[in-house]
C-alpha cells in the first residue's frame, strides 16, 4: 500500500466543441484568436492551440464514447452537457459544411489549461468556432 | 543567483502588493500584449481586470491616511503587510527602478478569474506577465 503524505488534490475535467471549415491550422486558430504575428504571447496562443488541436475526437463518436455519455444521443448530449445555444450553434457550423469535433480540458494540466478548464468562452470565426461553455466552475 | 530586486510579494493567501507602471491601462495592456479584437483580448482582459479592478493604489493610499503616521512609504509598507525585511528592501527596489513604477494592492479572490495567480505567476509566462503590468515588454 503506497500513503501520499504531501497534498491530495482533487482535479476536475470539462469538455468543448471545436467547429472548423477545413483543416484546423495554427494559422487559423491565431487569427480567430486575434493574436498578433509579432505578439509576445504568441508561444501561449500555441499552447492554447496544441490543447485544442491534439485533444479532438469527431463529435458525434465523442458522445457516443464519453464517460459522461450515459446512452444520450448527439443532440441530447450537446444540449444537456452544453446548451441549446451549443447545439444551435453546432447545426449551424453543420449546414455550412464545417466539420465538428469535441475534446476535453483537464485542470491538472498545467496553469495554462487549468485556467481554460475553468473558464467559460466561445472562441466565434467565419472559419473556426470554439464552444466552451460547458468550461467554468 | 542573488536578486536585487522583486516586483511582487506575496503573504501566501491570494493578497499581493505588484509594481506596475503607474500609467497601465487595459488599452496599453493589450496593445503591449500584440492582441486585436478576439478570444485573445477576452481572455487578457479579464487578466487585466482580474487584477486591476479592485487595485488599491498604496502610494496613493499613504499620501491620504498615512502619512502622518508614518515617517516612510517604506516603513508603511512594511508595517501594514508584515513584510520581512529582506522582501520589503527587494519590493522597494523594484518600485523604485523607474519613477513611473507605483505600488498597488489586490486579493485575487475578490474579483475575477479563479486561477489567474497560477497562470500570470506560473514558471511559465510570469516574466512576460511582469513586465507587461511594467509596460516594458
Amino acid at each position: 500500500m503506497k500513503i501520499k503524505t504531501d497534498f491530495v488534490t482533487n482535479s476536475s475535467s470539462t469538455c468543448f466543441v471545436l467547429m472548423t471549415k477545413g483543416d484546423l491550422t495554427l494559422t487559423k486558430f491565431l487569427k480567430a484568436a486575434g493574436i498578433d504575428k509579432n505578439s509576445p504571447f504568441q508561444d501561449m496562443f500555441k499552447e492554447i492551440f496544441h490543447m485544442f488541436a491534439d485533444n479532438l475526437t469527431p463529435a458525434r463518436e465523442f458522445t457516443r464514447i464519453h464517460r459522461w455519455s450515459h446512452g444520450r444521443s448527439y443532440e441530447q448530449f450537446i444540449k444537456e452537457v452544453f446548451s441549446e445555444n451549443t447545439w444551435r450553434r453546432v447545426q449551424d457550423a453543420e449546414a455550412r459544411g464545417m466539420t465538428v469535433y469535441m475534446g476535453d480540458l483537464h485542470s491538472d494540466n498545467g496553469a495554462l489549461e487549468c485556467a481554460l478548464c475553468t473558464d467559460c468562452f466561445v472562441i466565434d470565426n467565419l472559419n473556426l468556432v470554439i464552444d466552451a461553455t460547458n468550461d467554468g466552475w | 543567483m542573488d536578486i536585487d530586486k522583486i516586483y511582487r510579494y506575496s503573504n501566501g493567501f491570494c493578497e499581493h502588493l505588484k509594481v506596475v507602471h503607474k500609467d497601465i491601462t487595459l488599452e496599453k495592456f493589450l496593445s503591449n500584449a500584440g492582441l486585436g479584437d478576439g478570444f485573445g483580448a477576452t481572455l487578457f482582459t479579464r487578466l487585466y481586470n482580474s487584477v486591476m479592478s479592485e487595485a488599491e493604489n498604496m502610494e496613493d493610499l499613504y499620501e491620504r491616511f498615512y502619512k502622518q503616521e508614518y515617517d516612510c512609504f517604506s516603513t508603511f509598507i512594511g508595517s501594514k503587510f508584515a513584510i520581512p525585511d529582506k522582501s520589503l528592501t527587494l519590493l522597494m527596489n523594484g518600485m523604485n527602478e523607474s519613477d513611473n513604477f507605483t505600488l498597488i494592492y489586490y486579493d485575487a479572490l475578490h474579483y475575477g478569474m479563479t486561477d489567474v495567480d497560477e497562470l500570470i505567476y506560473g514558471e511559465d509566462y510570469e516574466e512576460k506577465f511582469t513586465k507587461l503590468f511594467l509596460l516594458s515588454l
